[in-house]
């Protein structure tokens, strides 16, 4: 159809355009942190320049995310026989590209506003580039996206001509007239909610309902783009992407098995002593990566435990598990994003989970330990002459989150700052230090894999805000503390429903739409019910971590039976018990604020 | 014939729902419905939840909302000329601010007008006062600090470099961490704002000094002004004006309000000896130059502001 070269081509200068907008998120920060801390000198437009880097991540690294299937989407169709899966995904491509053509004709709309401002009065955002080459992105990754959804339908061209057919029958459905606006709106919701349990990326089900909505209220659909660009108006939104490239080097340098050794002398002695080790290595990468920790260290841990005489099922239950178990520790990326949708201050939401977290890390590796005791692993004898060499040799990657701690509790660097220090600190750690990457194969290998996962789940958080941008229209979040205002009296009633819904808002979604979705609606609710604001951030951040593991739809349980070819129910049985135990540790800081109130106090 | 749908004017503002800025938008609206039985009507969404004044006006461009209550910094970026009404120690008092604001206003208008937006009223947000974590009185005290800029501002970044502060620009979210982390120990802010965010409860000193007024403003998309029936438009005019002019009487009492309620809460007032006061005199007058040099003041705006301050003879326009 068209000549390979050109495709390859057409790869290349996307990754190295990826590549250079993540070197430049870290490059300028560091310079701008350097400026004024030693030079007195800031970096003027550094900080808008760093949120357009963002913005422009976001959608190459969708695009790139499209292409490799890192869309986030439901799971669900994991659930389906082999056949209707086939189906579902050709089906449900057909709609996302469909979509995303749509957003993409909306976005020149938006584009066309920020040329012709830039025609009028020659604006920049910083270094003499104006906002509209930003905005342009928007047109083309949507094109691309759309482009990548039809070629990954199916393997075989047939397929792909189906999906292309879906995309122009639902694409005709909507503009067909004679249909009252209203019915037709409905259907197309109703079909929009099915296509996303059929395994719709849910980037496409957020912008299409956020456009449909739209239009049926009147408003122009190009809204859903124009909140997509307000990414660029979010404080903070820099330190994700910084402080996942940060992990992404930590992890594909070797500090996994570093971190093993060392833990392993301090507490491998202990009976049981593997999964506390296994726990605590675990809980260290989920604060800079979530859950794609279980399929970077999988292969290294589990190993070591059947060699230590666990069973396959306590070992593959401690790693599902231990794969969210750090989430409330700092740099951790749920937390930030939670501070900026709630507008809580986020170094007390760190402050305010250290022992909610802590708990929830003595819990897992206490059950794990049990498991391995019981089953007669090996204890090994206590060496205190090992542990400090251990110890050293993984003194890189434990100062790790000392850059954040020093530098931004400190007062010397932004949360963004720092967190582009720490890429340039783990990527000179793994290059240089242990020599475990190459500076520019492996960096450029790995910027444009973090770019993929970046980028699929910021376009979520785009798109989110378009959806939020309609429900303030139309005064839903008012009218919601309305409804709770005249049916629950009580604040302890109002906590129990809170964590009623959140185990189920856990169960059926993905902890990043949770936060850009519920957050907002959810803030509101609380003031009123005079739930303290860092308490509601960890109430809400520990009922997330448990739906990372809660049937049907925990993150965690679709990535172990993919890492570890189990079925979805065995994988379910391994991790009860420990799902039992983090529910007990979530009653615990719902109903007990002051395990979370009292360190923020103390430290004030 | 006329067509029965009411003129939807969804308003955005920065301004929280308890604020004299809110309260006031909010009865203009009302006045308009009544005054055109229900065929306009407001609604007006308070506390930012449309995002800063930036995302404001794109949303207005983009025909998601009809206008906006805007301080001086969104308004600026809609008609540059409003920054020669705050300029820093240019004058100390609302009656000489009025009377450059009423010589002032048909130019504005027209400039505003030009952008696609109809000036509906104007108004005031405050004397803008430097608020420290550690004791300041003179600017030679307050270079020693890091100083918050606003990262949406990067003029006013550009000034107080040249004056040789330390500005440091972050997000209006990040502020009150910085201050808690020292990353920033001063900012400059209106009483009242201060009083609200609560800032002032992590920058206890204030220096006496009105470094510079900051406005405000409520706009219109030009196209949905035109919209309204051409005979019911001086009215709607009229109660606008009004309600701009009830506001500024509220805030014009509610400056000195919100600093004897933080004194209460702690807040310690820097009064300045004359001498302190004439080094701030000295440093006003160096940044108005500045700004002028710069041209982030458009020149002829400038210096009509400054013919107006100048001499209280000269009659309006
Ligand atoms: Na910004
Ligand atoms: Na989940």
């Amino acid at each position: 159809m068209y000549s390979a070269s050109a495709v390859s081509i057409g790869r290349k200068i996307e990754n190295g355009f990826s590549t250079m907008a993540l070197a430049l998120m870290a490059a300028i920060p560091v310079a701008a942190l350097i400026g004024r801390e030693v030079f007195g000198h800031a970096v003027t437009g550094s900080k808008p320049f760093v949120e357009h880097l963002t913005f422009t991540v976001t959608f190459l690294g969708a695009a790139l995310a499209a292409g490799s299937g890192q869309l986030i989407a439901m799971s669900t169709p994991s659930l389906l026989p082999k056949r209707f899966a086939g189906a579902a995904r050709i089906v449900t491509s057909g709609i996302a590209a469909m979509i995303s053509i749509a957003m993409a004709y909306a976005s020149i709309e938006v584009l066309r506003i920020d040329y012709r401002e830039f025609v009028d009065s020659g604006a920049a955002v910083a270094f003499g580039i104006p906002v509209w080459v930003f905005v342009a992105l928007m047109p083309l990754a949507l094109a691309l996206i759309a482009l990548r959804m039809l070629w990954t339908a199916s393997e075989r061209w047939k397929g792909r001509w189906l999906a292309f057919a879906v995309a122009v029958l639902s694409a005709a459905f909507l503009v067909l007239p004679g249909l009252e606006t209203r019915s037709l709106l409905w259907l197309a919701l109703c079909g929009l909610a099915v296509a996303t349990a059929l395994g719709l990326p849910v980037f496409a089900a957020l912008g299409g309902a956020g456009m449909l909505l739209f239009w049926g209220a009147d408003f122009p659909i190009s809204s859903v783009p124009q909140n997509a660009y307000d990414l660029t108006n979010t404080d903070l939104l820099p330190a994700l992407p910084l402080f996942a490239l940060a992990g992404y080097f930590l992890a594909e340098g070797g500090a996994g098995k570093r971190l093993m050794r060392a833990f392993d002398a301090l507490f491998g002695w202990l009976p049981g002593g593997l999964a506390i080790v296994v726990t605590i290595v675990l809980a260290f990468f989920t604060t800079l990566g979530s859950g794609v920790t279980i399929l970077s260290l999988g292969g290294l841990i589990l190993p070591a435990m059947l060699k230590a005489g666990y069973s396959e099922k306590s070992s593959i239950g401690l790693v599902t598990v231990g794969g969210s178990t750090g989430l409330l520790f700092p740099p951790s990326l749920p937390v930030i994003l939670y501070g900026i949708r709630a507008g809580t201050p986020i170094d007390r939401l760190f402050i305010g989970g250290l022992i909610p977290g802590f708990l929830l890390v003595l819990v897992v590796a206490g059950w794990g330990a049990l498991q391995g005791h019981r089953a007669g692993a090996p204890t090994k004898p206590f060496v205190a002459k090992k542990i400090l060499p251990a110890l050293w040799s993984a003194k890189w990657d434990l100062f790790t989150p000392v850059i954040v701690l020093v530098g931004f509790f400190g007062g010397r660097a932004t949360l963004v700052e720092a967190a582009a220090l720490t890429v340039f600190y783990t990527l000179f750690v793994e290059c240089v230090v242990h020599r475990e990457l190459r500076f520019t194969k492996d960096g450029v290998r790995i910027a444009v894999e973090c770019s993929a996962m970046v980028g699929g789940f910021l376009i979520l958080l785009g798109v989110a805000l378009g959806f939020m941008n309609y429900l303030t229209l139309q005064d839903v979040p008012t009218r919601i503390l309305e409804l709770a205002q005249a049916h629950i009296s009580s604040r302890v009633i109002f906590l129990l429903a809170l964590n009623l819904f959140l185990i189920v808002v856990g169960a059926v979604t993905d902890i990043f739409s949770a936060i850009l979705v519920i957050v907002p609606l959810l803030v509101p609710l609380a003031k009123y019910y005079q739930i303290e604001p860092v308490h509601l951030g960890v109430i809400f951040l520990t009922n997330m971590e448990l739906g990372y593991l809660m049937p049907p739809m925990g993150e965690n349980l679709f990535l172990s039976s993919i890492r570890f070819k189990q079925k979805l129910g065995w994988i379910y049985a391994s991790t009860i018990p420990y799902l039992i135990l983090i529910v007990v540790v979530v009653l615990l800081v719902t109903y007990a604020p002051e395990l979370t109130l009292a360190p923020v106090r103390w430290l004030r | 014939a006329q067509t029965t749908q009411p003129i939807q004017i969804k308003l955005a503002t920065v301004a929280p729902k308890d604020s004299p800025w809110y309260e006031v938008m909010d009865r203009m609206g009302q006045d308009w419905k009544r005054a055109t039985n229900g065929k306009v009507v407001v609604q007006i969404y308070p506390a930012g939840v449309l995002g800063n004044e930036n995302d404001m006006l794109r949303k207005v461009k983009l025909g998601q909302i009809q206008g906006a209550g805007l301080s001086g910094v969104g308004l600026s970026k809609v008609a540059p000329g409003i920054d020669a009404l705050q300029l820093p120690m240019l004058v100390d008092s609302y009656e000489a601010l009025d009377r450059i604001r009423n010589g002032m206003e048909p130019r504005l208008r027209e400039a505003i007008d030009k952008a696609g937006f109809k000036v509906v009223n104007f108004s005031d947000v405050g004397w803008v006062r430097f608020f420290t974590v550690s004791r300041a009185r003179t600017p030679e005290d307050l270079k020693k600090l890091k100083l918050f800029i606003n990262s949406d501002d990067p003029a006013s970044e550009l000034l107080y470099k040249d004056l040789k502060f330390r500005p440091v620009p972050l997000g209006v979210t990040d502020m009150l961490t910085s201050l808690q982390t020292r990353l920033i120990e001063a900012f400059d802010v209106p009483p009242l704002l201060a009083l609200s965010d609560q800032s002032f409860a992590l920058a206890k000193h204030m220096i006496d000094v009105k470094w510079a007024p900051l406005l405000g403003a409520t706009i219109i998309d030009k196209k949905t002004w035109e919209r309204i029936p051409e005979a019911t438009r001086p009215e709607l005019e009229r109660i606008a004006r009004e309600s701009g002019a009830a506001l500024r009487a509220k805030i014009h009492a509610s400056d000195e309000e919100a600093i004897t309620t933080m004194k209460k809460y702690g807040l310690i007032v820097e009064s300045l000896t004359p001498a302190e006061l004439a080094e701030w005199k000295a440093m006003g007058k160096t940044a108005r130059e500045e700004l002028k040099k710069r041209g982030m003041v458009p020149a002829a705006d400038y210096d009509e502001a400054v013919l107006l301050s100048a001499d209280p003879a000269i009659p309006a326009k």
